[in-house]
């Protein structure tokens, strides 16, 4: 890395430190070997960091906001959590979202607050992420953590996904390089000639390919239990239920791809986790655990960027659902994407939002967007948010893995300890949650559920965290 | 809240101190039970009610990510019981969800609606290690911990298959003391291995490992050591080879045998007790397995107890998933965890009229009714495997109560007491000192908890007081009063204060240099960096020094 003159000498001469196994936040893999060197209050060198985690480690903390501002006024930061605490407690109905860029302690306040509050916690999650958690209840998966593709040298399968892009050290953790056509293969399309299929021709190939699977599998039980497989058995170059007996299109390709999966005993299909279309969400499960029936056939979603992982997780453990909850009943309920931040917002329902380190451009819909930019806001972030100049309240925070630390889930779901290397200013967000949380008034009583009406009739004593 | 109490007047149930029923206080002060306390200390009225320990669940699956994947498989179960927040006192009020695996703090607090305090999921990936104590953290009121699943831990496993016993043993101590476990697991030994490696399981003791160069009796008998040798608190917790399949009861035979006075626990015994061909239908052979293990007290179990309704199979016995999911069809989850194991995953539900499901129920009951020693027996359902935790006060029922239990034999389908022991009933009703014995006394001996399980002087105040009543499941389902270590935390069968569960580990010492000799193994195997694995300190919910 080129060296410029901007960077802070060290207080003391030759007083660099190094910090070794840092974890690196950017893309959800969670990279942990991280070797940093740190000189004053910068870091100057991040060994194995990729594209992504280099900029992102080597960037001089920019701190020049004042940590509060409340209605654009600069506030110590006492203020601006009461303020935070008056805006979204004054609030009907006050929205929770996003929960990326910040440690999974700080995702257990925000949570906490949304359930105080009887408000609705939506991580932001992606365009499909909805139908990633339907196709999940409706099938299951066959899934794994990231080391099991490298012991078993898993063929890896590229469903409609560039990690090269956007996980630039995925493929390297696993053994493996992006031209090895032996390893890597890519039946939606060629990296380098983009989209091969159409979306109709990516849930064709995968659907076609589960049926040949499925016939497949029922030969091999009846070959397991000593009877004759039944003609059109969907072994190699068979003709697959319905299908053309060879030529073009999907059942060609998919005895192909077949074949070439259930050679080898070990395979990964890499998929998007949000993006992926609902149709193909669903596909991609059934076809996965039919597979298993024939060999050892896992499936990867790309998750990320950030700690979507840890949001994914700790709703689902406190709540029972992993994203849209609501909890105005007095306790949380959520299906499907109902109770999703952009529907939500695109109907109105809700009337305040507090925004942890997302960025908006998260929601997916333009109106639901604009309607967010007109409600009053509470808006904490450590990176640049273009919510920050429309907040009621902007709050500004030490980056979770850089300056702050906590706990860390990497989109495989595997928890890691962060290893901050600079000192920051600011507030941590758990700090800001926290003092929040600790300002806000004793539970209410559930809106529209009379049964539990007792629930405010007595007042809690309020443990005060540590400021602000 | 006062520091002291006495507890005046109740029926005391304390087995470890040899209390049967005597009228007599009980008395805590700071948080323990003392054996002394000023006369005008605050008492409690317990007249009229038993007083047992808290209960100590030593075989369930309350969290870490199979848990969660539950969770997200099957929404439906949380979706139908919304609980609000209870009305507190003191502590975090927080609402959930139900259902067979409930929210992380409605789990707390339904545990202390049934007088527990301690619970120890038995079933957690050291590389999850740091996820489930985040998760443990956010279950009120029990003291908890977790075993950690080592049987199928590759790098582990190379050690023994090189012959090489003293790395093998300080691995598994490193591994142990990085999660904070409190003990060690191992689920059909080498039997997951084997499923990611290549689809293959391990069904006979001696048949070697796919490419691994080790049997499931080499590591069955190596892990027993080395808890052993590491100074466990708890034994090797075993889940046998051949779960659920017809005949498994000769594996099971064959592995206690293969222990030759080890100590040894069997997790959820009910499920490894079968008769019948392997491929056939199974029949009851718990007789004839309870027969050995009466008469071997180097052995414990927890039954698993099967209870008719709903369930979740929740295992990281990923070859048993994969088989349940193409017997029933249900959707499945089925994750591997690198090196170390895996999970099995699918919503199931047992039938009173199902033959196969009744003779399982039957089994369990028999374990329980033919034990001769209940300190080695630990009642569980294993779940949310055989059912709820929410369950435990109907099988109290069914212990205590033969009228209650030849009522629903009576219901089953006709062969299903085929072999069966209960087919011509069995007489035996628990008393009360044996239900605190197996939810209270064994399980917390086993596990190892001095301070759990009971009611002397230096034991946690952990008190559960119950009315006591001819239905022995209305009894145990609605405690009137919870002490939690001298916190009050259920008053008059409301939950009041919600106070924080404490972390159950062991401590492994282990000689300089450990990291050092184990660094060059781990990190070619494992996708995390070495330094990356130890759980820290200050995750783990220690009471200050």
């Amino acid at each position: 890395m080129p060296k410029t003159p901007a960077q802070p000498k060290p207080l003391v001469a030759g007083a660099s430190r190094e910090i070794r196994s840092a974890v690196c936040t950017r893309c959800g893999c969670g990279c942990d070997d991280v070797d940093l060197t740190v000189e004053g209050n910068r870091v100057v060198a991040a060994r194995n960091a990729c594209a992504l985690g280099q900029p992102w480690f080597l960037a001089p903390l920019v701190e020049d906001d004042p940590p509060a501002r409340v209605d654009g006024r600069e506030v110590p930061v006492e203020e601006a959590a009461a303020a935070a605490a008056e805006l979204l407690a004054g609030a009907r109905r006050p929205l929770i979202w996003g929960l990326v860029h910040c440690s999974s302690e700080a995702q257990k306040l925000a949570i906490e607050i949304g359930d105080r509050l009887g408000g609705v916690v939506d991580p932001a999650a992606g365009p499909n992420h909805a139908a990633a958690v339907t196709a999940f209840q409706e099938w299951g998966e066959v899934n794994t953590t990231l080391g099991e593709v490298t012991l078993q040298k898993s063929l890896i399968v590229l469903w409609n996904v560039e990690p090269e892009r956007t996980h630039p050290r995925l493929l390297e953790r696993w053994g493996a390089v992006s031209s090895d056509a032996e390893r890597v293969i890519r039946p939606g399309g060629d990296r380098a000639g983009g989209d091969r299929l159409s979306p109709e021709g990516r849930l064709d190939l995968l659907w076609t390919l589960r049926e040949l699977a499925r016939s497949r599998a029922a030969a091999s039980d009846a070959a397991a239990k000593g009877q004759p497989a039944a003609p059109g058995d969907g072994s190699a170059g068979s003709t697959p239920p319905g299908g053309q007996a060879s030529g073009e299109g999907a059942p060609a390709e998919a005895a192909r791809l077949l074949d070439r999966l259930a050679t080898e005993p070990h395979a990964v299909l890499v998929f998007d986790a949000a993006a992926t279309p609902p149709g193909e969400q669903h596909a991609l499960r059934a076809l996965a655990a039919t597979l298993n029936a024939v060999t050892r056939v896992r499936l990867f979603a790309l998750g990320g960027p950030g700690n979507r992982a840890g949001a994914d997780a700790v709703l689902t453990w406190q709540t029972g659902f992993p994203a849209g909850v609501d909890f105005a009943s007095g306790a949380p309920r959520a299906n499907g994407g109902e109770f999703g931040a952009a529907r939500l917002l695109a109907r109105r329902d809700v009337d305040a939002a507090l925004v942890v380190c997302s960025d908006p451009a998260d929601i997916p819909s333009e109106p639901a967007l604009a309607r967010l930019r007109d409600l009053p806001l509470v808006v904490l972030d450590s990176a640049a948010n273009s919510l920050l100049d429309k907040a009621r309240v902007a709050l500004r925070s030490a980056p979770y893995g850089l300056a702050s630390g906590g706990t860390f889930f990497r989109m495989d779901g595997v928890a890691l300890g962060l290893r901050p290397a600079v000192t920051s200013r600011y507030p941590t967000e758990a700090d800001w949650l926290s003092g929040i949380l600790s300002r806000l008034p004793a539970r209410s009583a559930p809106r529209g559920d009379a049964a539990s009406g007792k629930a405010a009739a007595r007042p809690k004593r309020q443990k005060r965290k540590r400021t602000p | 809240m006062s520091d002291r109490l006495r507890i005046r007047g109740g029926e005391v149930y304390d087995p470890a101190n040899g209390v049967h029923g005597e009228v007599r206080d009980v008395l805590v002060e700071d948080g323990r039970i003392v054996a002394e306390l000023p006369g005008d200390a605050p008492a409690l009225d317990a007249r009229g009610l038993v007083v047992f320990p808290g209960g100590v669940d030593l075989h369930c699956h309350i969290a870490g990510s199979k848990v969660d994947l539950g969770r997200r498989l099957c929404p439906e179960h949380a979706r139908a019981e919304p609980l609000p927040a209870p009305d507190l006192l003191e502590g975090t009020a927080r609402s959930g969800t139900g259902g067979l695996s409930p929210s992380s703090f409605a789990t707390g607090y339904l545990y202390a609606g049934l007088g527990y305090t301690a619970a120890i999921d038995a079933a957690i990936a050291p590389l999850g290690a740091r996820r489930a104590h985040a998760e443990l953290a956010d279950v009120p009121v029990l003291d908890s911990g977790f075993l950690a699943l080592l049987g199928n831990n590759t790098l582990l496993l190379s050690f023994l298959a090189a012959g090489e016993r003293e790395r093998f043993v300080e691995a598994a101590g490193w591994i142990l003391r990085s999660a904070g476990a409190l003990g060690m697991k191992a689920v059909n030994p080498g039997g997951v291995a084997a499923w990611k490696a290549g689809r293959a399981n391990v069904t006979g003791l001696d048949q070697t490992v796919g490419g691994l160069g080790v049997t499931a009796r080499q590591i069955v008998v190596a892990l027993a050591d080395a808890a052993a040798d590491l100074r466990l608190p708890h034994p090797l917790h075993l889940h046998c080879n051949n779960l659920g399949v017809a005949g498994n009861a000769e594996t099971t035979l064959a592995t206690m045998a293969a222990l030759e006075g080890r100590r040894a626990h069997f997790a959820h015994l009910q499920f490894h007790v079968y008769g019948g061909e392997p491929g056939g239908l199974p029949t009851s052979a718990a007789a004839r397995v309870m027969e050995y293990v009466n008469a071997n007290d180097n052995l414990s179990l927890d039954v698993g107890q099967v209870m008719f309704g709903p369930a979740t199979v929740m295992t990281a016995d990923e070859p048993a998933g994969y088989l349940l999911h193409r017997l029933t069809g249900k959707k499945w989850v089925n994750t591997d965890i690198e090196v170390e194991t895996g999970c099995g995953i699918l919503p199931f539900e047992y039938r009173d009229k199902n033959r196969v499901h009744a003779m399982q129920w039957a089994a369990g009951l028999e374990l329980f009714l033919l034990a001769s020693d209940p300190w080695r027996v630990v009642l569980s359902t294993d779940h949310p495997n055989g059912g709820s935790f929410r369950s435990y006060p109907r099988l109290i029922r069914l212990l205590t109560d033969r009228a209650f239990r030849d009522e629903q034999l009576k219901q089953l389908p006709e062969g299903a007491l085929e072999g069966s022991a209960l087919a011509d009933g069995l007489d035996r009703e628990y008393t009360l000192s044996e239900i605190a014995v197996v939810t209270r006394a064994a399980p917390a001996r086993l596990a190892g908890l001095a301070a759990k399980g009971h009611l002397g002087p230096g034991a946690d105040a952990d008190v559960a007081l119950y009315e006591k009543g001819p239905d022995a499941e209305r009894m145990f389902a609605a405690p009137r009063y919870l002490l939690k270590g001298g916190t009050v935390v259920l008053e008059e069968g409301h939950l009041r204060r919600a106070v924080d569960g404490r972390t159950l580990r062991a401590q492994v010492t282990l000689e300089g240099g450990a990291d050092r000799r184990l660094r060059p193994d781990f990190e070619s195997r494992y996708s995390i960096r070495m330094d990356n694995y130890p759980v820290p300190g200050e995750l783990l919910r220690e009471v200050p020094a």
